[in-house]
């Protein structure tokens, strides 16, 4: 069986997260975008645990269920097409800011856990150590080595992934505060990191740039902080339905149990080129080193992008395929595209109406986007949205890149493809 | 010279070379903030060893806090290696512990006696009270013991002893009582060493030849009583070392006197004085500021700090509306020092300098304040953000339930007879021994002359199971004795802990208090290999000396948050030294010199950046009031400064009635 997994993402407790981000929610969302494991996000906040504790269920090995008196209200607003099972996994993201090697570091660890006993023997100890109460992220001055320590002493059946790993801020090879390698981040228990999150702005073709990472498996989650954000990167797996199942998948990165990843077109990510938002000021890594760095409107050091920081640390030329190479599928969140057929904002009524009547007709969004066959698309969602998926799935993309914590813009279709299609169509 | 003490040498400037290499005594250095204290004084011992072939035996060197006397003692084997471990080098009341452990038989004190922390000064002076028909309410008995505490000073320091009748009776009463648990307290180690010195010119002879060299760390806090002790030891020789700084005696209130520090030279003609300048801590701003400001002192030495790094920015001074203000700014500030601590702040703008390399994280900055409480909306707002933030010097890690379960356990081990310990374990875990139980068994006690452990046996106080439980305990106690060759302290403790049925106890209440006995277990480890016996009593004796003891886990990276007496010592990257206004800093009819080296130390704790903040207005000890800036700001030049000044928050649209106006309308 194949299923999809988004594992990292936060729940209302974390800073600058949407309301909504509960259990139903998170339950209701995955069902409309075609997710079957959906991490919980933010197992260190005391508030989060104590609600998951009471609203989730034992299912499958390591795995939990929304408990049926919650779900049923929910499954009855979820259109028949999308009705699946959803399970949670416990995860959480924790940000460590401290000094190693004389420079200060900031980085984000995902810890996925099997079971509430797991995390409680991991929450008691980090609990002294820091303020779990006051974000479901919590910020802890606590070694990434340290951290995984205790991850290994307390609950060592846990798996331990390094978060974005390429943001500048906040990850292990984060252009501002991260490392130059995993074993300058985790020392001895480097040999422990088996896995890493790519995140928004890296694919993995830029990752197999660096020898240092063949032999570790590349995963992708959504990071979401609304649920409508879920899925927009994910992992499909194809072995067991189980926490250790999911677990043996990332650590072997075994196609058999693994197929490979969903991803963001990465010059969609907040943090692909180099730049500088203050100064609205873009650049590639070329440009940048044309500029020494600078901003030619400011003169401060532009924030290095993902891009660039990749081409610093790789030591393999552009193309080259890590041995452990998984298949992945690039794609473009629906409301985007049916926003871009539009022309209206991804938060218009028009636009939401739209996607609800596409779910209903033709399943969930990840569905559409793959694997729904371009004719019925047509006939639901008109031309237009029928040829920007078909452009979609073939790469056909036009991209303003991200920058400097800034969203990249993607566009599919053309003046001309609007033209071409206005007078042969309505879009409903 | 060999090579080894040239490259110490080296690594020195001239005035530390001179310090290092002066004669047998009197020498006295005055050494400035950051100008490399312990560094000379580690030097000198070396030097000593090395090149004037000291045995280590001969070498005595004292200071004041545990924390001082391992960092040298750390250095020192650094540069001699194992050597370092032969001579004395403590604390002051760790040598009289020592000393009088074996030599205070001569004063009737028995060889087990153990060191009685506050607690126990507490209980101790409640059942004196109550002996002596005398109030004995907690307050009452703090009071009480704090002026005991000073009367002692006065007796032991002042000819003719002063004469209060009232309070000799408690102080006796009070010292009966500790005899009788089979302890001294702190200060009495102190004056027993005194008087036995003064007593014995054999135990003062044979000292005297043990130890050829006497040195002195933080010279400015030496109290009268322990000028004694150092006049004792160095004798008509006069081989002193001595290093401090008048500038930085922030504690008179303990009876510290810089007096033999500022007259040096009435007290030792022959006496030589050097002084260290040159500071390797912080910027020229900063030293300049500090200069300009402790130069009004007049009971000083003459001291102008250099400073060699001149990159760095003037001192900021920081106005506030009220504390609430401040403690946002400071939180603030600490993002903006660490580059911001999420993605959620950079994308808002709220850091407004994203893309500079930054190299300073949370422990890099140091909050400090005369009081806690002074922080405590700091405190608050810091919880709020999420930012790593340690209290330190709240709670001490000694002061935990269950370190102190453990530790009764551990004393009523070693001495049966020591009933502070005694009443601590009788009830815990429990054994339905309740307080008034209790103070029968203590007020038989006391009838008898005996200890509690002595009058439980026959005592006809407690009910069947009392006794059924109280006998459980006891043979216990005496099993696990007969058991404790066996093992490493470190096994013994979590031994003791778990047949007493404690650990359990507490661990129900708490699970945390798991990881504070395995802090215990891991500080006794240190322990392994040496009898558990003669492990136990030396492991109690640190226990009961650590005044202040390291629950410092240098592995996490924390803002601190601390008094400028707790910072004494220390030096950060960036200081933000908070409450600097008039009637806080300085206090209202406080000794304004000593208000002013107050202000010294806090501003000279800073290497990089210093922030001195004020509010106009504060809530503090439940008042709120209008504060003005302290005068300390006006102490130096205005070009050193950089000033700003927080607006007031906006008015409310409709102004509240004042309450007088309310009643007129009314
Ligand atoms: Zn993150
Ligand atoms: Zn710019």
């Amino acid at each position: 069986m194949s299923f999809i997994a988004d594992l990292h993402i936060h729940s209302r407790y974390s800073r600058a997260v949407s309301r909504d981000m509960v259990p139903e929610s998170l339950y209701r969302w995955a069902q409309l975008k075609g997710i079957t494991v959906v991490g919980t996000g933010d197992f260190t906040h005391p508030a989060w645990f104590t609600e998951l504790q009471e609203k989730l269920e034992p299912a499958e090995p390591g795995l939990y269920r929304l408990k049926p008196e919650l779900a049923a209200p929910v499954d009855a607003e979820i259109p028949a097409a999308c009705q699946a099972e959803v399970r949670f996994m416990l995860t959480s993201e924790i940000s460590s800011i401290y000094k190693r090697h004389e420079r200060t570091r900031k980085v984000h660890n995902l810890i996925f856990a099997p079971s509430f006993s797991a995390v409680a023997n991991m929450t008691d100890k980090l609990a002294r150590i820091g303020n779990l109460h006051s974000d479901g992220r919590p910020i802890l001055g606590l070694d990434s080595e340290e951290l995984l320590r205790i991850m290994l002493e307390r609950a060592p059946e846990a798996l331990f992934v390094p978060a974005h790993a390429w943001t500048p801020h906040f990850s292990v090879f984060g252009a501002n505060s991260g490392f130059d390698s995993l074993e300058e981040c985790f020392g001895d228990l480097s040999p422990h990191i088996q896995v890493i999150e790519t995140g928004l702005s890296s694919d993995p073709p830029m990752n197999w740039r660096l020898s240092q990472l063949d032999g570790i498996t590349l995963i992708s989650n959504s990071d979401a902080h609304s649920p409508s954000k879920l899925g927009r990167e994910a992992n499909v797996l194809n072995g067991d339905l189980s926490f250790d199942g999911i677990k043996a998948a990332f650590t072997s990165g075994e196609p058999a149990l693994f197929w490979g990843t969903i991803e963001f077109f990465p010059e969609e990510g907040k943090y692909h080129f180099d730049g500088h938002r203050n100064c609205q000021v873009r650049m590639s890594p070329e440009e940048a080193r044309a500029h020494d760095d600078a901003c030619p409107e400011c003169g401060k050091p532009v924030t290095r992008g993902v891009m660039h920081r990749v081409e610093i640390l790789a030591d393999q030329p552009a193309g080259h395929r890590a041995q452990r190479a998984l298949p992945y599928r690039s794609l473009v969140p629906l409301v985007e595209l049916i926003s871009e057929v539009r022309g209206a904002g991804v938060n218009t009524k028009g636009v939401t109406e739209v996607y609800k009547q596409l779910l209903a007709s033709l399943g969930n969004e990840f569905e559409i986007l793959m694997n729904v066959p371009i004719a019925a698309i047509e006939e639901n969602g008109g031309m237009l949205l029928a040829l920007a998926i078909q452009r979609m799935r073939e790469g056909n993309v036009t991209i303003a890149p991200g920058y400097d914590g800034e969203y990249g813009t993607v566009r599919l279709l053309s003046q001309e493809d609007r033209q071409s299609h206005a007078s042969q169509t309505s879009l409903f | 010279m060999n090579v080894e003490t040239n490259r110490w040498l080296e690594g020195l400037n001239d005035r530390q070379r001179e310090a290092v290499l002066a004669g047998d005594g009197p020498v006295l250095v005055v050494a400035g903030p950051g100008t490399g204290k312990t560094k000379t004084l580690t030097v000198r011992l070396a030097y000593l060893l090395a090149e004037r072939h000291v045995a280590p035996e001969a070498l005595l060197a004292v200071t004041f806090t545990t924390r001082a006397a391992r960092e040298m003692r750390e250095r020192l084997a650094r540069l001699i290696g194992s050597q370092a471990d032969r001579a004395f080098l403590g604390t002051f009341h760790s040598f009289c512990f020592q000393l009088l452990k074996a030599e205070g038989h001569r004063l009737d004190l028995p060889p087990d006696f153990g060191v009685a922390d506050r607690r126990d000064q507490i209980t101790i002076m409640q059942r004196a009270l109550r002996r002596l028909g005398q109030p004995d309410t907690r307050t009452a008995t703090q009071r009480k013991l704090h002026e005991v505490i000073a009367f002692r000073h006065r007796q032991a320091t002042i000819e003719p002893p002063v004469d209060d009748a009232g309070l000799a009776e408690i102080a006796e009463a009070y010292q009966r009582q500790l005899r009788q648990c089979g302890l001294l307290d702190f200060d009495e180690l102190l004056f027993l060493l005194v008087r036995l010195l003064e007593g014995y010119a054999d135990v003062r002879e044979s000292l005297r030849q043990r130890y050829a060299h006497v040195l002195v760390d933080e010279y400015q806090d030496v109290d009268p009583v322990q000028q004694q002790l150092l006049r004792f030891l160095a004798g008509d020789r006069n081989r002193l070392w001595a290093v401090g700084d008048c500038d930085q005696a922030i504690y008179a209130f303990r009876g510290a006197e810089s007096e033999h520090l500022l007259r040096f030279e009435q007290y030792f003609p022959n006496g030589r004085v050097i002084t260290l300048e040159q500071s390797y801590r912080f910027t020229t701003q900063i030293a300049a500021v500090a200069s300009q400001v402790i130069r009004r002192n007049a009971s000083r030495r003459p001291l102008t700090l250099n400073a060699a790094n001149a990159s760095g920015v003037p001192v900021h001074v920081v106005s506030f509306p009220d504390e609430r203000a401040e403690a946002a700014w400071i939180v603030g500030q600490i993002e903006e020092s660490v580059g911001g601590t999420s993605h959620y702040q950079q994308y808002k703008g709220k850091v407004t300098d994203t893309v500079s390399q930054r190299e300073q994280s949370f422990r890099d900055v140091a909050v400090l304040s005369r009081l806690h409480a002074l922080t405590k909306p700091l405190q608050e707002a810091l919880k709020n953000s999420g930012i790593p933030h340690r209290v330190v010097g709240e709670a001490r890690f000694f002061d935990k339930s269950i370190v102190k379960d453990v530790l009764a356990y551990l004393r009523v081990i070693h001495n049966p007879h020591d009933d502070s310990s005694f009443a601590r374990v009788l009830n815990c875990p429990s054994r339905g021994i309740g307080n008034q139980t209790q103070a029968a068994l203590e007020a038989k006690a006391e009838q008898r002359g005996l200890s509690l452990y002595a009058v439980l046996g026959q005592s006809s106080v407690l009910s069947s199971s009392q006794m059924k439980a109280v006998k459980l305990l006891m043979t216990l106690m005496e099993d696990v004795q007969r058991n404790k060759a066996e093992q490493s302290l470190a096994q013994f403790i979590a031994h003791v802990a778990d047949v007493t049925g404690l650990r359990q106890w507490r661990i129900d209440h708490d699970p945390r208090h798991e990881d504070d006995l395995l802090l215990l277990r891991s500080i006794a480890a240190k322990y392994d290999g040496v009898p558990t016996g003669t492990a136990l009593e030396q492991f109690l004796e640190e226990a009961s000396l650590a005044v202040e003891v390291d629950d410092y886990d240098a592995s996490i990276d924390a803002v601190s948050l601390m008094t400028i007496h707790a910072a004494k010592g220390l030096e950060f990257p960036e200081v933000m030294l908070c409450g600097v206004e008039e009637g806080n800093l300085p206090r209202e009819k406080a000794d304004l010199e000593e208000e002013r080296r107050l202000f010294y130390v806090g501003l000279t704790r800073a290497k990089e950046r210093v922030w001195l903040l004020n509010c106009r207005n504060r809530f503090l000890f439940g008042e709120r009031r209008d504060r003005e800036p302290s005068r300390f700001l006006q102490e130096f030049d205005d070009s050193l400064k950089e000033t700003t000044i927080m607006p007031d928050r906006p008015r409310r649209s409709k102004p509240e009635p004042e309450p007088g106006q309310l009643s007129l309308l009314g």
